[in-house]
């Protein structure tokens, strides 16, 4: 009997908490507001948010290749890779995996060559203390216009490209024009502001690298 | 507590729920197997675009496993097959998480869930230099046709 109550007094209390934890994450409504006061008490306690453990993107990122001509700056155009990969994807939904594989692999290399350029000028900084903002910003990108020290991401992204520029015209040879790689950042509009048509997001140009040389195919 | 500890050590039970979990792992992994093979070319092939990393794995470069995906991958569901089944038992449940964490190590740049870091999210970090370039409206994308300095 007195095994029986301590159990299902046991059982009330993980209840109570399950409940308790079910209404503290919930966005606000009614019940939230009512119980606010309890809510705060129980959130000095037992604070929690499902974003602690992953926390929501805040933005998308486009990836650029930018393709000119090495004779004619004239004779250039961009292309946004995700976009281009997104769409194949679409036409096949679930047995998409090569193209889902095909964008995990171009989305990792561009973090990769962003972290490389962010350990990179680290490296510089700590290298020459004293050196100025404007040295450093010019270093940074230093080493992506030595082909010896391009890191695996830039030499991955700089394959793609290549294919890329050879997809879209495949009778011109890649030896007469140069690429670079743009990241950029678009903030993802906010939920409140999803019907609003007019709503301006303001867009980061997180890396632009210097021009370099497409690989020949 | 003792008896508790006591108790367990000489029986597990709902022991019956262990298989099922290790028929839904095998399952899963299985699932995870059938659906990248078709990448393999692409993700380990001498003639891919993609550049690795130096890495090793027991010593052993990653270079050398990738050049021989094609045998690998049979011998890692033949491992799940056995597992499936429980041949093996211990053993067979340790050289499948070798070969696991091998393949792990391989496909390093294929998202597993939740270890992708954006540069604009709070855990991997961006250059200084970082710019806001211009207000745009939804949907548009202004810097395909903005174009700096050549």
């Amino acid at each position: 009997m007195l095994k029986n109550i301590l159990y299902a007094g046991i059982l009330a209390v993980f209840a109570l908490y399950w409940t308790a934890t079910l209404l503290y994450c919930t966005p606000t409504n009614p019940a939230r507001i009512e119980l606010n006061g309890y809510m705060e008490s129980f959130g000095k306690l037992f604070y929690q948010r499902w974003t602690f453990f992953t926390p929501p993107p805040k933005a998308n990122e486009r990836i650029f290749f930018q393709y000119v001509n090495a004779r004619d700056s004239t004779d250039r155009f961009t292309v946004e890779v995700l976009k281009d990969i997104n769409t194949e994807r679409k036409k096949n939904p679930i047995f998409n995996v090569s193209q889902e594989v095909l964008e995990d692999i171009v989305l990792h290399h561009a973090y990769g060559l962003n972290n490389s350029l962010v350990a990179h000028r680290e490296l510089i900084r700590r290298a020459f203390p004293d050196s100025s903002e404007r040295f450093l910003n010019a270093e940074t990108f230093g080493f992506l216009t030595d082909s010896v020290a391009w890191p695996a991401s830039f030499k991955t992204l700089r394959n793609y490209a290549g294919i890329v520029f050879a997809k879209r015209n495949p009778h011109v040879r890649t030896s007469g024009y140069k690429f670079k790689i743009a990241l950029v950042s678009v903030p993802i509009v906010p939920f409140r502001h999803r019907h609003e048509a007019d709503y301006k997001v303001a867009e980061s140009l997180l890396f632009e690298t210097p021009l370099a040389s497409l690989p020949a195919l | 507590m003792k008896k508790l500890i006591a108790h367990l050590e000489r029986e597990v039970p709902n022991s019956l729920y262990l298989a099922f979990f290790r028929v839904f792992l095998c399952f899963h992994l299985l699932k995870k197997v059938i659906l990248l093979a078709p990448s393999g070319s692409l993700l380990y092939g001498a003639d891919s675009f993609v550049r690795h990393e130096d890495g090793s794995f027991l010593g052993i470069p990653l270079d050398v496993f990738r050049s021989h995906y094609d045998l690998l991958i049979p011998v890692y569901v033949f491992l799940i097959g056995l597992f499936l089944f429980g041949i093996g038992r211990n053993l067979t449940a340790l050289i499948l998480y070798v070969v696991f964490r091998l393949f792990q190590e391989m496909t390093g740049v294929v998202s597993n869930g939740g270890t992708t870091c954006w540069p604009s999210s709070c855990c991997t970090s961006s250059l200084p230099t970082a710019t806001v370039i211009l207000l745009s409206d939804r949907g548009s994308l202004p810097y395909r046709e903005k174009w700096t300095i050549f």
